[in-house]
């Protein structure tokens, strides 16, 4: 989740009024924000994924006013015309389609607000904006700008301007490999034949979106008049991210004033931070929250989360959504603000009192007996992790590479593969206790992961448990008991032991083991060959068995 | 007359014949008998004055989890500086940070021991920092300690190289290895005992062990059963046991059978379908990024069978179809559905649950393993387990939600609840829980919510249904009193031994 540092002081300008620390704390933890730490001035706050117009002390404010019942209802936005108009050239169609953009005139910006408006800007960008693939924002003082804006794909050696916090004139390709922001961003538009450019009349850049904007249009302290432009390739998440820059930085007061968009015949004026109306179940919202709120108490919880109300009937609001809300796809989400609303401390847990029977699995019920008759036989469990390597399944092992299912972006080598043996795992576990008094015998009933065609997912789950006994001395008979023993008592009739042969065990002294009247083996038992145990520094002997729990189970009376 | 027991009267024999100092080891292989006989009988014998017994207590060291990763991967600070060599002798901090994996908190640390070691210039160049490096790190001490300790497990600390004992301060320092002391006993001849001569002594009449003929031969009643030390401790057994953490996940599993669940799982290797598309989570979500989700080399796509369920999940993205909903707005892509993940949410069991049971009342329940792409250390697990629970009925509601994951945390011995709202990209109204831990506070227990209509509808599912998904790793660290996240696949034989159940 994104975290926000903002200033406890700031807050409380925004909010005109007095409150405590904690109280702060406590009101934002029933929000979809959190206080994750508090040092003097300053507060670090968690925000959820789905708000993103809480991403700055504005909007945080916005709503604890709403909350705290300082200002209810929905904000009206009043958007007067500026004079500025943005051609879109035919031209960016292919690389960044979609522009949005605001004035705010009139705003006085110090130290504290023009970070959090940097922050802002930052954060969209990391979440909301998907690290500016999908939309970008720039933020420009509107005085620097002469004439009409032009949006349009140009090719990269004929770009040419001097970068935000650099001191030299660059072009496209300059700009994309020497700067950190162009190296960092640049693969968003380095495809093209053409890159996204925002200039005004005169020529001079405003940005290359979406990696950095000119020098000439740079705000500080002294801005009074603010020029955002915000590119994409989502049309829709523009024009929210445009309404949330744009509400956020009004809540510090000033003017709102649209800008024309022209593109081929079509003429679009933004922000319009008007607000879309849903249709709203009253019982609904009751059926789902488990609660018995009357008309006034909903629309007070509504109110309190900012949102505009009409009633058209008995069970029927109207609701007017915040313009800066992206999060609202459905009715649902609107009753989860009512729920906010009304203080998740309040709602009150109810046990839910459905009758029914608890079923396990049966394959879970057959691995409780299996573990239990291997306990009664002495053996301590273990458990190793499904992901590991093919150095430990295979070279180790002796065996020639076959089918296993790979990762395609491993974080380490060790942890690449699915098992689709428990073995391996089993001596490896034993390489690490040679100090440790033996006897040492260990089993494992887990999954693996194996090939098969014949499932949608071209693979499958499959249980196997295994036993491992290692000490000075140990016979092929000894393992031997122990299977016949497990065999016996988990409800196999009649088994029957096949010489076979494997790699990774002594020759002659290896079975597959087959129960009776089934085609296929149910598992293998044997004696560890000593190149193994020289692979895995192993100083003692190794006898084993390791079983295919699922189709075991088939066969069990 | 000095009278011994046979055991006594054996082992004072051999010490005559041995003359010198011997330890415990010797004596076991020149008797038939075990440890804790011995100790009791060398007890008796220095009861007697015949015998001093000399205890040694002697040093020794193991690595811990991160010392054993260091000793195969080795150290974070020449890794640092040999990714730096590879990438032709300068290279971004950032850049080796993220190639080597290495934990952002770690790095100042890190920075600070190439520093002192001089292994590499760090310069500070605007808003990066550069590591600058000309000769490849020599293997250190402390790598070089580690793999002995990796190597045998455990090592006398006197049986090493002075060199290695000053690096023993320094990687106990850095919190890579633990010492633990362990006695040695040597038993040597008192004054006593030397002068009294094996023909002095008489051994006791008497039989230790009863045996069948005596009984059945009624031979008892003549001969004399010697007294035992009862007091005395008897040799270590072990026994079979059920690993710790399994016996953590049964618990949760009675408690769910017990409430009434069904249990049920699905396959870890997932398509992309079940584990993000039936859950509403648009294809250019973040968590489908390769930074979240472990994609597959092989096999690469899997099938979908359901096509008519496909046709409503695609159209519930792209405009929300009928549930309502305005949908994602974009233009969904049926290659990516069926790409093959490692599954990262036990959600998608749910999923496969609910496409087979579409009869209210529902109440199901998964506990089964997850993978997402992180480092293995202390805090994080490249996979984990997940408790994951649904219920589903007409008149299911939020309140009942926070009803059921409060007498769950109680049921499982747990304090204190607390909700807040949450955020989860398939449901709708969401809330996350906290339990209060007498040591660290609230922490955080499950997330939960509703599933959205955009998640229940494509599946024809015409009930509200209420799901939680709890990471059980957590959990037990927080139940069983464990810091490591590693320790739950902890390689330690004696660890596991120790554990009580």
């Amino acid at each position: 989740m994104p975290t926000i540092t903002i200033s406890y002081e700031d807050l409380l300008n925004l909010l005109g009024e007095k409150l405590s620390l904690k109280k702060i704390e406590e009101t934002l933890f029933l929000t979809k924000c959190q206080v994750e730490s508090l040092t003097n001035n300053e507060i670090t706050i968690e925000v959820m994924a789905d708000r993103p117009d809480l991403l700055s002390v504005e909007g945080i404010s916005r709503e604890l006013k709403g909350i705290l019942g300082f200002e209810k209802g929905l904000k009206k936005y009043k958007v007067g015309r500026s004079n500025v108009k943005i051609n879109v050239e035919p031209t960016v169609e292919i690389v960044r389609p979609f522009i949005s953009s605001s004035v705010i005139k009139g705003v006085t910006l110090n130290d504290e607000s023009v970070r959090q408006v940097m922050q802002l800007q930052e954060k969209l960008h990391l979440t909301y904006c998907r690290n500016r693939r999908k939309v970008s924002i720039g933020i420009h003082d509107f005085d620097t700008i002469e004439g009409d804006i032009f949006y349009a794909g140009v090719p990269p050696n004929r770009i040419r301007f001097v970068p935000l916090d650099e001191e030299e004139e660059m072009n496209g390709i300059e700009i994309l490999e020497n700067i950190p922001k162009g190296r960092e961003y640049g693969h968003i538009i380095k495809n093209f034949p053409r890159y996204p450019l925002l200039y005004d009349s005169k020529g001079d850049v405003l940005s290359l979106p979406p990696i950095i904007n000119g020098i000439i249009t740079k705000i500080t302290e002294n801005t009074k008049n603010i020029l955002l432009d915000v590119t994409g390739t989502d049309p829709d998440l523009v024009e929210f991210v445009n309404n949330i820059m744009a509400s956020n930085i009004f809540e510090r007061g000033g003017k709102i004033e649209a800008v024309e968009i022209s593109k081929k015949d079509e003429i679009r004026f933004v922000p319009k931070l008007d607000s879309q109306s849903i249709k709203f179940r009253i019982d609904f919202t009751n059926e789902i929250l488990g609660l018995k709120l009357n008309k006034t108490q909903i629309i007070n919880s509504l109110e309190k989360m900012r949102y505009g109300i009409k009633t058209i009937g008995k069970n029927y609001l109207e609701v007017s959504i915040p313009p800066y809300r992206a999060d609202i796809l459905h009715e649902i989400d609107i009753v989860e603000d009512v729920a906010l609303g009304y203080g998740y401390n309040r709602l009150g847990p109810e046990m839910p009192l459905i009758p029914t029977i608890g079923i396990e699995r049966e394959i879970t019920s057959y691995i409780r007996k299996a573990c239990n008759i291997m306990i009664g036989l002495g053996f301590q469990e273990i458990l190793n992790y499904i992901l590991t390597n093919r150095e430990y399944l295979f070279e180790k092992m002796v065996i020639q590479n076959s089918d296993v299912v790979e990762l395609e972006n491993p974080l380490t080598s060790e942890y690449s593969t699915l098992r689709n043996s428990l073995l391996p795992g089993l001596i490896n576990f034993l390489s690490y206790n040679k100090h440790i008094s033996y006897p040492q015998n260990i089993f494992e009933c887990g999954d693996v992961v194996i090939y098969n065609e014949s499932e949608p997912t071209k693979t499958s789950n499959s249980k196997r448990l295994t036993a491992v006994l290692c000490d000075y001395r140990i016979s092929y008979e000894d393992i031997q008991s122990s299977l016949y023993s497990f065999l016996k008592n988990i409800g196999i009739k009649k088994w029957i032991l096949e010489r076979t042969e494997n790699p990774s065990f002594i020759k002659g002294r290896v079975a597959s083991i087959y129960i009776e009247g089934i085609k296929n083996p149910m598992g293998i038992i044997g004696e560890i060959n000593p190149i193994i145990l020289n692979n895995f520094e192993i100083e003692n002997p190794i006898a084993t068995f390791e079983i295919k729990l699922e189709e075991m189970m088939k066969n069990s009376i | 007359m000095i009278e011994l027991r046979e055991n006594e009267y054996n082992i004072f024999s051999l010490l005559k014949k041995l003359k010198d100092t011997i330890s415990l080891d010797e004596i076991l292989k020149n008797t038939e008998l075990n440890e804790s006989t011995i100790i009791k009988t060398l007890l008796n014998l220095s009861k007697n004055k015949l015998v001093s017994i000399i205890e040694e207590k002697n040093a020794f060291l193991r690595a811990n989890e991160e010392g054993l990763k260091y000793s195969q991967i080795g150290l974070p600070e020449n890794r640092l500086v040999e990714t730096a060599i590879s990438a032709g002798g300068v290279i971004d901090l950032d850049e080796a940070v993220e190639s080597t994996h290495i934990k952002k908190e770690m790095v100042p640390i890190i920075l600070g021991w190439i520093k002192k070691k001089g292994l590499a210039t760090i310069e500070g160049k605007k808003d990066k920092i550069l590591i600058l490096a000309t000769n490849p790190p020599k293997e250190a001490a402390e790598e070089k300690l580690l793999r002995i300790l990796s190597k045998q497990g455990e090592v006398n600390f006197e049986s090493l190289s002075d060199e290695m004992k000053k690096t023993t301060s320094l990687l106990k320092r850095r919190n890579l290895i633990e010492e633990f002391f362990k006695i040695k006993r040597f038993v040597k001849l008192s004054d006593k005992g030397q002068k009294v001569t094996i023909d002095s002594i008489k051994m006791i009449d008497g039989v230790t062990a009863l045996d069948s003929r005596m009984i059945t031969s009624r031979e008892w009643k003549k001969v004399k059963l010697l007294e035992y030390d009862v007091t005395s401790s008897p040799p270590v057994i072990y026994p079979g046991k059920r690993h710790f953490f399994s016996d953590f996940i049964e618990e949760g599993r009675r408690i769910l059978l017990r409430m009434g669940f069904e249990e049920y799982d699905g396959p870890y290797v997932e398509e992309e379908f079940w584990n993000f598309d039936v859950l509403f989570q648009a294809q250019d979500h973040p968590a489908r990024e390769i930074h979240d989700s472990y994609m597959l080399k092989k096999p690469k796509k899997g099938i979908i069978e359901n096509a008519e369920l496909m046709e409503r999940v695609k159209k519930t993205h792209e405009n929300g179809w009928t549930t309502g909903s305005r949908g994602w707005k974009y233009k969904w892509n049926s290659d990516i559905t069926r790409r093959l993940v490692l599954r990262t949410q036990t959600t998608a069991v749910s999923m496969r649950y609910l496409n087979e049971h579409k009869e209210p009342p529902i109440k199901m329940f998964c506990i089964s393993k997850v993978f997402r792409p992180d480092v293995l250390d202390s805090k994080h697990a490249m996979e984990f387990t997940q408790l994951e629970g649904i219920i589903g009925d007409n008149k299911i509601t939020l309140r009942h939600l926070l009803g059921l994951l409060k007498n769950f945390a109680k049921t499982l011995g747990l304090g204190e609840v607390k909700f807040r709202p949450g955020y989860f990209p398939f449901t709708e109204p969401s809330v996350e829980s906290f339990v209060k831990h007498p040591k660290l506070g609230w922490v955080e227990f499950v997330g939960a919510g509703m599933f959205r209509p955009e998640v229940l509808k494509p599946l024809a599912i015409k009930f509200p249904v209420i799901a939680w998904g709890i990471g059980f790793d957590r959990l037990a660290m927080i139940r069983l009193g464990i810091d490591d996240i590693r320790e739950l696949y902890s390689k330690r034989l004696d660890l596991l031994r120790e554990r009580t159940l």
